[in-house]
């Protein structure tokens, strides 16, 4: 530590009216920033999304350390529950054969039907795979990013997947960095439908572990263990992705337990899908069959 | 007499180690862990690190660098943009201007008054996120991370008065 000179203490008074303005215009121009950000200013997110770009790379690199601590724990325990884990996926294959020759059948009567009705098959989807690199570090917001961008062919409104089901949706879209909002943030809203009652929802996060389901269309609650999919009807993510299973709640709105343990996603694939648009035109308004 | 290229790296390193520190202190909440506590919850280090400078080298650590650190983080967090930058820019003015009373006394007053200094930056982040998504945030999750962060900061501070040692000696 320095003591203060001589000249320090002759200046002070001057000193500190400039520090005392100067940390005034600092702190005035942050919460500035909020508010612009806040009306969704577009150059807030030019702004964020340059500054991710420039990051990723630098995420990338200092996750590694942790990607390869979390592969090595995991290879160890596999190694500690070899035994156990082959008899359970014995078990599980030959399950799973059964499913498969169900499903053969299934999609062979499928496609006979779709045939008879001339029905219109899905539209396609594509999978773009990307690395997760970063996270929001804060409790207020649910986000990660992604190591994928618009160079790549990332849009915002692209659904994120994982093995378990979907995780999420991008919101925005830097040129080789994206960020992801997750289902589970405040800010996220997904129309979803229930798999056995086909009552429709939307999924709503709260920064929580498990979002609630609003707007749930009438009929009885749904029992908890009902599967919850995407229904598609945002015309933003492709319908019949899994996303969880309803939970038991003692009252107020049911809340969903998403099937993709959130915290430790490590890649996502990210659906690139063409939704199919209704021309929006004034015709639209006009009685059907004269068109 | 000019001086050695050793000597001006040297200083070099020296008054760029605390906004640097502080920049990359910011950097493993950013980062895809999970502690195993709720989700987002870590230790807000960049606050520590603001807060340590701002009472041993607060001319190394000058409010626009704090507000910069703060606009970098907020950046690539995907928050509100400006809210790390007000409360890294409200630690390092308020800290600085009393930093006598925390030079003269012991490493617990120290500790004591980070803790409330923490708890108040997080109750204005808490204030200011609600109002900014315009929804009361849940406020268990902020209350976790202050805790976490008190309870971080022995360790921390001792790393920076080692890193204060080791790096700053000639500046």
């Amino acid at each position: 530590m320095r003591a203060p000179g001589r000249i320090f203490r002759m200046t002070v008074p001057f000193r500190a009216a400039v520090q005392r303005f100067a940390n005034l215009l600092l702190a005035a121009a942050a919460v500035g920033l909020m508010l612009l950000g806040r009306v969704e200013n577009p150059s807030i997110e030019k702004l964020r999304t340059t500054a991710t770009d420039f990051a990723a790379p630098v995420m990338t690199a200092l996750s590694e350390p942790i990607v390869t601590a979390r592969r090595l724990i995991a290879e160890a325990d596999d190694l500690l529950h070899l035994r156990e884990r082959n008899a359970l996926l014995g078990e599980e294959n030959a399950r799973l054969l059964q499913w498969q020759a169900v499903a053969r059948r299934l999609e062979q009567e499928n496609a006979a039907l779709r045939a008879q009705l001339a029905a219109r098959p899905d539209p396609h989807a594509a999978f773009i795979t990307a690395r997760v690199v970063g996270d929001s570090g804060s409790p207020f917001l649910r986000t990660l990013l992604v190591a994928a961008g618009q160079r790549d062919g990332v849009r915002p409104g692209q659904a994120a997947i994982v093995a378990e089901g979907a995780v999420g949706r991008i919101v925005e879209a830097g040129d080789r960095s994206s960020r992801l909002l997750l289902f589970t943030d405040l800010n996220s809203r997904v129309p979803v439908i229930l798999e056995q009652t086909r009552q429709r929802a939307v999924l709503a996060g709260d920064n929580g572990p498990v979002p609630k389901l609003i707007f749930l269309s009438p009929g009885p609650r749904p029992p908890a263990g009902e599967r919850v999919v995407t229904s598609g009807h945002d015309g933003l993510l492709p319908p019949g992705l899994p996303i969880g299973q309803v939970v038991a709640t003692a009252g107020g709105d049911p809340r969903v337990e998403l099937s993709a343990p959130l915290g430790r996603v490590e890649y996502v694939r990210l659906v690139r899908y063409e939704v199919p648009r209704v021309p929006a035109s004034p015709r639209e308004t006009q009685p059907p069959g004269k068109r | 007499m000019t001086l050695g290229l050793g000597r001006r790296l040297a200083l070099a390193i020296g008054r760029t180690t605390p906004a640097l520190l502080t920049l990359l202190l910011g950097l493993p909440a950013l980062l895809p862990i999970d502690i195993g506590l709720s989700a987002g919850v870590t230790p807000m280090l960049a606050v520590v690190a603001t807060f340590y400078w701002s009472i041993y080298r607060p001319e190394l650590l000058p409010t626009w660098a704090a507000f910069a650190i703060g606009l970098a983080l907020d950046l690539v967090s995907g928050g509100p943009v400006g809210l790390t930058a007000l409360l890294l820019v409200l630690i390092r003015a308020y800290v600085a201007n009393e930093r006598r009373v925390f030079l003269s006394r012991s490493f617990a007053v120290g500790w004591g008054g980070f803790a409330l200094i923490a708890g108040a930056v997080s109750l204005i982040a808490w204030i200011a996120a609600s109002a900014y998504y315009g929804q009361v945030m849940r406020p268990g999750p902020a209350f976790l991370q202050v805790l976490l962060t008190i309870a971080v900061y022995p360790p921390l501070y001792w790393l920076l008065a080692r890193a204060q040692v080791g790096l700053m000696r000639q500046v």
